[in-house]
C-alpha cells in the first residue's frame, strides 16, 4: 500500500513541469552510504589494439563518496599504488602515493584531466560535481521512463563542455552518459550499473568508452561493504604509504 | 641477303635522298611524340630497389617508428642571442605554423614552439610545451621592451635548457644564435598508398546510439576526387546537420618525393626567416635538392659541350654543313630515346620507364655513341670523295665499308646496356632499353638520314674540307706509322701503362655521401656543415631492438634499461655522433624532473617500475608522437607490453666508409652486449641504405661490365666467324676499363652511381672503335692490299675519325664547371674514357694485329 501511494506521489511529482536543475539536485541529494569498503577490479581495454590489462584496487570512503582512500593490489608493477581524495567546498585534495619511488604526486586543478591510473577515467570523474557549476537543460526523451537531463560546464578549467545523462524516472538513477570535450566533440560514453543494497542505490558497475582514443575501462565493485565505521584518521597522506595496514 | 638490304638502303640515300631524308625524320618525329606520355621523376627514394636488406629495415623502422630523417632549417644572427630576440621565436613559430598547414608531406616539426619538456617538481609530473601557447599573446609591438610575460616565457625556457643541456642541442645553436627547426616528412611506402575516406563525425541515430557516417568518395566530372556531404543527421540542440566527411588519401601524394617538399619550404623560410641568416641541411633535403641541380647542371653544361663539339668538328671538318648534319643526327636520336621512353610508358603502364635522377647520364652517354658514327661516317665521306673525286661513289664506298661495322657497333653496344637489365634496380629497365634504343636509332639515321643529307649537298672539291687532310688525319698517319715500325715497344709500352694503373684499382674509394657531391666553399656543403658543428648533426642512424623490456606483468627489466643507457654512452663516445636518443632518455628525464635528481641514470629497480608508473599514469598526450617514435605506433600507453625500442643516433655528416666503420663498431658492440637470442637488433637509416644503394648500382655496374664484355666478345667472335677476332675487340675495350679505373683511383676521383655508371661508356665507345679497326682491317686483307700496307692503312682510316671522335668529345670539360663533384668527374672520366679507349684501339689493338702478323680473315 505504502508502495502504491509512493509510485502515484512520484508520478505526480515527476509529471509536473520540474527543472534541469531540481532533477540534478534531486540527485546530488540522494541519500548515500556514510561510508563503504570495496573491492575493485578495472579492466582496461585498448580498441585499437586489443589489449586487456586488469587492475585490482581496495578503496575505502566516506561522506557521501567525498573522502576516499584506496590501494592498487595488482598489477605487480602498480601494487601500493594509493590514491587519496579529500573534496572540500573551497578545494579539492588528490593526491598519488608512488612507492617504489617514495614520492607523493599531487594532482593539481590544472591536471584534473589527466588520465587516473592509465583508465578512461579523469582525475576529474574521480570527483563529484559540484551542483552549481553546471547549467542544466531538461531534453526530450524518447523512453518514457527516462529523463535526458543536459549539463553545460560553466568551469573553463574543466575537460568536459557538456554532460548528457539518462535518468531513470523511477529511481533517479544514471544508465548512461555522454561526455563533451571542450570543443563539443563527443570524448567519452559511459554507462552505469547500481544494484540496491541495505536501502541504498549503489553503483556496482561502470563501463567508460573513449571515443577520441578508442580505449574503454570497465569498473567492477565487489564486496562492498556499506555504513562500517571508518575513522576520519584514515583519510590522511600519510596513510598513502599504508598499504600493508589496510590492504590484507 | 644482307648485302641486298645494305645495297637498298644505300641506294634510297642516293636516289631518293629528299624522300629518304623526310621518312627519317617523320619516324623519329613519330617517335618523339611518345613525349606525350614522358615523365620526369625526381623521387630519388623511388628509384630504390624494394628488396635491399637495408630499405626493409628502414621501411620496417618508418613504418613503425615514423618517419627517422629531418629537413633542418637553422636561422638567427652571427653573435646575437636569439633567445633574447623574441621576434626571432615569433618568427619560429609562424613558420612552423605555415610549414605545418601548407606544405603537404609534412608530418611533424619540432622547434622551439613544438618542443616538448618533460619537467615537474616533487609533486607534479609537467609534460607538455615547452614554449608557452600564450607566447605570441604577450608581444608588444608597440614597445621595444619585452613584456612581463614574454620576459617570464623565455626565462622559463632559459632555465629548461640549462636543466638540460642535451635538449637545448637540438633547438639552440652551441653559440646560442641560431635556432634549429627540424622538419620531418610523411613516410609513406609507395605501394600503401590509397585514397581513402574517413568516417566523418560521429553523430546519433534515432535511437540515440553513436553511429559514424560512413561518407562516400567520388570522381567528379573533371576526374578530380570529391567528398560528399554525409548523411544527415539531428544535433543535440535538434538542428539539422550536416556531417561534412572530408575525404583524404591516408597520406599525402609523394610524401617521400623529397623534391616536391623541399622548395615550398625554402619559400616560407625565405618568407618567415628572411631577415636572418638561413641554413638548409638534413639527408631529405640533400636527396630533395641534388637531384634538381644535376639535371640543371648537366643541361646547361651540355649545352656548352656541344657548343664545345661543334666548334672542334668544325675545326676538324672545316665544314658547317658536315657538323650540322652530325648534329642532327645526334640530336634527333636523342628525341628518338626521349620519345621511346614516353611510348613504352604510354604503352606498358611502367614508371620504369620515367626519366629520374638515375637516368641523368644517358644524354651523355647517347651523345657520345651517336656522334661516333656520324663522325666515322662524315669523315670516311670525305676520305673517299677525295679519292673518287664522286660523291655518289663516296657516299657507296664510304656506306659499304661502314654500314657492317656501325651495325656491329651499335648491336655490340645495345647489348651492353642491355646487360643492365641483369641488375636488382628495377630502374635500369628504363635505363637500359632507352640508351639500346637510342643507340640502335643513330644507326639507323646514320645509314639513312646521314648519307641522304651528304647527298643533298654539292660539295666542292677543292674545298678545304676535302682536298685537305686534317692535323688529327695527320696524327692518326704518324701513329699508325710508329705502330707498324716500332709494334714491340708500342705494346709494350701500351701494356706498361696499362699495368701502372692497375695499381690504381686499389686506391678507388667508393662515396655516396650526398654533401660530398659538392665542392668545398658550396652554399649547400657549407649549410649543413653548419648545422653539423652548431647543432646535433644532420644524419642519423637508427637502431631498432627487439627485446622483452617488460615481463608479464609489466615489470620493467632494470637490466634492459641499463644496457639500453649504456648503448648510448658507447655510441655518444664516438665523436662522430653528437647526441642519441630513445625511451631511456623519457624514463630517466621523468626520473629527474619527478625526484629532482641530477643524474640521468635511474638507480636500481625499484626506481624504474616507479618511474615507468609515474609515467604511465601522466598525461602523455602532448609526447604521443614522441613516444610513437620511440616505441612504435603500437606502444602501450601504459607501458607494460614494450618488446621493442628505437635508438636514435644524431651524427654529423661523415664519409661512407666512416658510416660503414660506425655502423661494423655498433654492431661489434651490440654482439659483445646483447644475447643475440634474447635482442634483435637493426641498424638503418636514409645514409645507410643510401650507401647500399649505391654499391648495389656500383656492383651492377661492374657485373654489367664483366658480362658486356663477354657478350661482346660472343657477338663479335659470331659475326667476324672467329674467335681470334672477338678476343682481339675484347683487348683495347678491356684495357681501357683497367685504365679507367686506375685513374680514378690515381686521381682521386671517387666511384659512386655516376662514375660507375659512366663507365659503362667505355665499353660503348671501346668497342666501336675496336669493330672499326677490325672491320676495316679485314675489308683491307679482302680487297688483298699487301700485307705490309694494311695496318698502316688501317690506322689512317679508322685512326682519323677515332681520334676526331675523341677530340669532339672534349667538349665534356664543359663539366669540369659544374658546382658538383660527380658532374666534375664525369667530365673528367668521359674525356679519359675516350683517350683510354683509343688509346686500346691505335696502340695495343694495332701493335698487337702487327706482331701478330694476323693474315686470316
Amino acid at each position: 500500500m505504502i508502495k502504491l501511494i509512493l509510485i502515484i506521489f512520484c508520478s505526480f511529482i515527476f509529471s509536473t513541469n520540474i527543472t534541469g536543475y531540481e532533477l540534478a539536485k534531486m540527485i546530488d541529494e540522494k541519500k548515500q552510504p556514510q561510508s563503504s569498503k570495496s573491492q575493485i577490479t578495472m579492466k582496461l581495454i585498448d580498441l585499437d589494439k586489443g589489449r586487456e590489462k586488469t587492475k585490482e584496487m581496495y578503496s575505502i570512503s566516506k561522506d557521501d563518496g567525498n573522502k576516499m582512500l584506496m590501494f592498487f593490489k595488482t598489477p605487480k608493477r602498480d601494487k601500493g599504488v594509493g590514491f587519496l581524495k579529500i573534496e572540500a567546498l573551497d578545494t579539492d585534495k588528490l593526491s598519488l602515493f608512488i612507492p617504489k619511488l617514495k614520492k607523493i604526486r599531487r594532482i593539481s586543478s590544472n591536471n584534473q584531466s589527466d588520465s587516473f591510473m592509465g583508465s578512461d577515467l579523469s582525475f576529474e570523474d574521480m570527483l563529484s560535481r559540484n551542483l552549481d557549476e553546471f547549467e542544466y537543460t531538461l531534453l526530450e526523451s524518447d523512453d518514457e521512463n527516462m529523463y535526458v537531463l543536459q549539463s553545460d560546464c560553466k568551469d573553463v578549467d574543466s575537460e568536459y563542455s557538456r554532460h548528457i545523462s539518462w535518468i531513470t524516472k523511477e529511481n533517479l538513477l544514471i544508465k548512461k552518459e555522454k561526455s563533451y570535450d571542450i570543443k563539443g566533440k563527443l570524448l567519452k560514453l559511459k554507462s552505469f550499473e547500481q544494484i540496491y543494497k541495505n536501502n541504498y542505490h549503489i553503483v556496482s558497475k561502470i563501463d567508460v568508452t573513449n571515443l577520441q582514443d578508442n580505449h574503454q575501462t570497465i569498473l567492477e565493485i565487489n564486496n562492498l561493504e556499506i555504513d562500517t565505521n571508518i575513522d576520519d584518521d584514515v583519510f590522511q597522506e600519510k596513510n598513502l604509504k599504508r598499504y600493508d595496514k589496510f590492504v590484507q | 641477303m644482307i648485302q641486298e638490304i645494305k645495297n637498298k638502303i644505300i641506294n634510297q640515300s642516293i636516289h631518293s635522298p629528299v624522300r629518304t631524308f623526310i621518312v627519317s625524320l617523320a619516324l623519329t618525329l613519330f617517335i618523339f611524340w611518345g613525349i606525350t606520355s614522358f615523365k620526369v621523376d625526381d623521387d630519388l627514394v623511388k628509384t630504390f630497389p624494394q628488396n635491399l636488406p637495408s630499405k626493409i629495415i628502414w621501411d620496417d623502422i618508418q613504418d613503425e617508428f615514423g618517419q627517422t630523417e629531418y629537413i633542418f632549417v637553422s636561422f638567427g644572427k652571427p653573435g646575437e642571442s636569439i633567445l633574447d630576440d623574441e621576434w626571432a621565436i615569433a618568427q619560429s613559430k609562424l613558420f612552423t605554423d605555415a610549414v605545418l598547414d601548407k606544405v603537404e608531406g609534412v608530418d611533424k616539426v619540432i622547434s622551439l614552439s613544438t618542443y616538448n619538456k618533460i619537467d615537474g617538481n616533487e609533486y607534479e609530473l609537467d609534460i607538455g610545451l615547452l614554449q608557452d601557447e600564450s607566447f605570441m599573446k604577450t608581444l608588444q609591438f608597440s614597445n621595444y621592451d619585452k613584456s612581463d610575460a614574454t620576459k617570464k616565457i623565455i626565462d622559463d625556457i632559459k632555465k629548461y635548457f640549462d636543466k638540460n643541456p642535451e635538449q637545448k642541442k637540438r633547438i639552440v645553436s652551441r653559440g646560442n644564435d641560431f635556432l634549429n627547426i627540424a622538419i620531418r616528412p610523411f613516410y609513406s611506402d609507395e605501394n600503401d598508398r590509397n585514397r581513402v575516406w574517413d568516417f566523418g563525425e560521429p553523430f546519433e541515430d534515432a535511437n540515440n546510439n553513436q553511429m559514424y557516417d560512413n561518407a562516400e568518395i567520388f570522381e567528379d566530372m573533371n576526374g578530380n576526387y570529391s567528398w560528399d556531404f554525409g548523411e544527415p543527421y539531428i544535433d543535440t540542440n535538434e538542428n539539422d546537420q550536416y556531417d561534412r566527411a572530408e575525404a583524404f588519401t591516408d597520406y599525402p601524394l609523394d610524401a617521400t618525393n623529397y623534391s616536391e617538399i623541399v622548395p615550398p619550404i625554402k619559400d616560407l623560410a625565405y618568407e618567415y626567416l628572411g631577415n636572418y641568416e638561413i641554413h638548409f641541411a638534413g639527408q631529405p633535403y640533400l636527396a630533395g635538392e641534388t637531384p634538381t641541380l644535376i639535371k640543371k647542371d648537366v643541361s646547361t653544361l651540355m649545352a656548352v659541350g656541344i657548343i664545345i663539339m661543334f666548334i672542334i668538328l668544325f675545326l676538324n671538318l672545316k665544314s658547317v654543313y658536315a657538323v650540322f648534319i652530325i648534329l642532327l643526327t645526334i640530336i634527333c636520336s636523342f628525341l628518338a630515346m626521349l620519345g621511346f621512353m614516353g611510348w613504352m610508358r604510354y604503352l606498358t603502364g611502367s614508371n620504369y620507364f620515367d626519366f629520374t635522377m638515375m637516368n641523368t647520364s644517358m644524354p651523355i652517354i647517347l651523345l657520345t655513341i651517336a656522334n661516333s658514327d656520324g663522325v666515322h661516317i662524315v669523315s670516311r665521306f670525305f676520305r673517299e670523295l677525295r679519292i673518287y673525286q664522286d660523291r655518289d661513289k663516296a657516299i657507296k664506298s664510304t656506306m659499304q665499308n661502314l654500314t657492317q661495322p656501325i651495325f656491329l657497333t651499335s648491336l655490340t653496344t645495345s647489348a651492353a646496356f642491355i646487360t643492365m637489365i641483369s641488375s636488382p634496380l628495377e630502374y635500369m629497365v628504363g635505363y637500359s632499353f632507352g640508351i639500346a634504343f637510342g643507340v640502335m636509332w643513330a644507326l639507323f639515321l646514320s645509314c639513312t638520314m646521314l648519307p641522304s643529307l651528304l647527298k643533298l649537298k654539292k660539295w666542292s672539291l677543292h674545298s678545304k674540307s676535302i682536298s685537305e687532310e686534317s692535323a688529327l688525319e695527320k696524327v692518326a698517319g704518324m701513329i699508325g706509322k710508329i705502330v707498324v715500325k716500332e709494334p714491340k715497344k708500342v705494346l709494350t709500352g701500351g701494356l706498361f701503362i696499362v699495368a701502372i694503373s692497375i695499381i690504381g684499382i686499389w686506391f678507388v674509394n667508393v662515396e655516396v655521401n650526398v654533401i660530398k657531391f659538392y665542392k668545398q666553399g658550396n652554399p649547400i656543403r657549407e649549410s649543413t656543415i653548419f648545422v653539423d658543428e652548431n647543432f646535433t648533426g644532420t644524419m642519423n642512424l637508427s637502431i631498432k631492438l627487439e627485446s622483452e623490456f617488460t615481463d608479464s606483468d609489466g615489470l620493467p627489466n632494470y637490466d634492459s634499461y641499463l644496457r639500453l643507457y649504456k648503448l648510448q654512452e658507447y655510441l655518444e663516445s664516438n665523436e662522430q655522433i653528437s647526441m642519441t636518443f630513445s625511451f631511456a632518455d623519457v624514463l630517466s628525464q621523468s626520473y629527474k624532473a619527478f625526484t629532482n635528481s641530477d643524474d640521468d641514470l635511474i638507480p636500481d629497480q625499484d626506481a624504474l617500475e616507479g618511474t615507468y608508473t609515474m609515467l604511465s599514469i601522466s598525461d602523455k598526450s602532448e609526447i604521443d608522437d614522441d613516444l610513437i617514435s620511440l616505441l612504435g605506433k603500437d606502444y602501450d600507453t601504459d607501458f607494460y607490453d614494450i618488446d621493442k625500442m628505437l635508438v636514435t643516433a644524431m651524427i654529423k655528416t661523415i664519409s661512407t666508409s666512416e658510416i660503414q666503420s660506425l655502423i661494423t663498431q655498433t654492431q661489434d658492440y651490440i654482439d659483445n652486449n646483447y644475447n643475440a637470442n634474447k635482442t634483435k637488433t637493426y641498424i638503418s637509416g636514409l645514409s645507410v641504405f643510401i650507401n647500399d644503394f649505391v654499391k648495389i648500382i656500383i656492383q651492377s655496374s661492374m657485373t654489367s661490365i664483366f658480362l658486356s664484355i663477354f657478350l661482346i666478345l660472343i657477338i663479335t667472335g659470331l659475326f667476324f666467324s672467329s674467335f681470334k677476332w672477338g678476343l682481339l675487340s675484347i683487348i683495347p675495350l678491356t684495357s681501357a676499363v683497367v685504365l679507367n679505373f686506375g685513374l680514378m683511383g690515381l686521381s682521386g676521383i671517387n666511384l659512386n652511381h655516376m662514375t660507375a655508371l659512366l663507365s659503362s661508356v667505355i665499353i660503348g665507345v671501346g668497342v666501336d672503335f675496336s669493330i672499326h679497326y677490325i672491320s676495316d682491317y679485314r675489308r683491307n686483307l679482302i680487297n688483298k692490299v699487301p700485307f705490309d700496307q694494311i695496318n698502316l692503312r688501317t690506322s689512317q682510316d679508322v685512326g682519323y675519325p677515332v681520334l676526331l671522335d675523341v677530340a669532339s668529345n672534349m667538349g665534356f670539360i664543359a663539366l669540369f664547371f659544374s658546382i658538383l663533384i660527380p658532374l666534375n668527374h664525369m667530365g673528367g672520366l668521359m674525356v679519359f674514357a675516350m683517350i683510354s679507349t683509343s688509346f686500346g684501339t691505335l696502340t695495343i689493338l694495332a701493335s698487337l694485329i702487327q706482331i701478330l702478323k694476323v693474315k686470316k680473315v
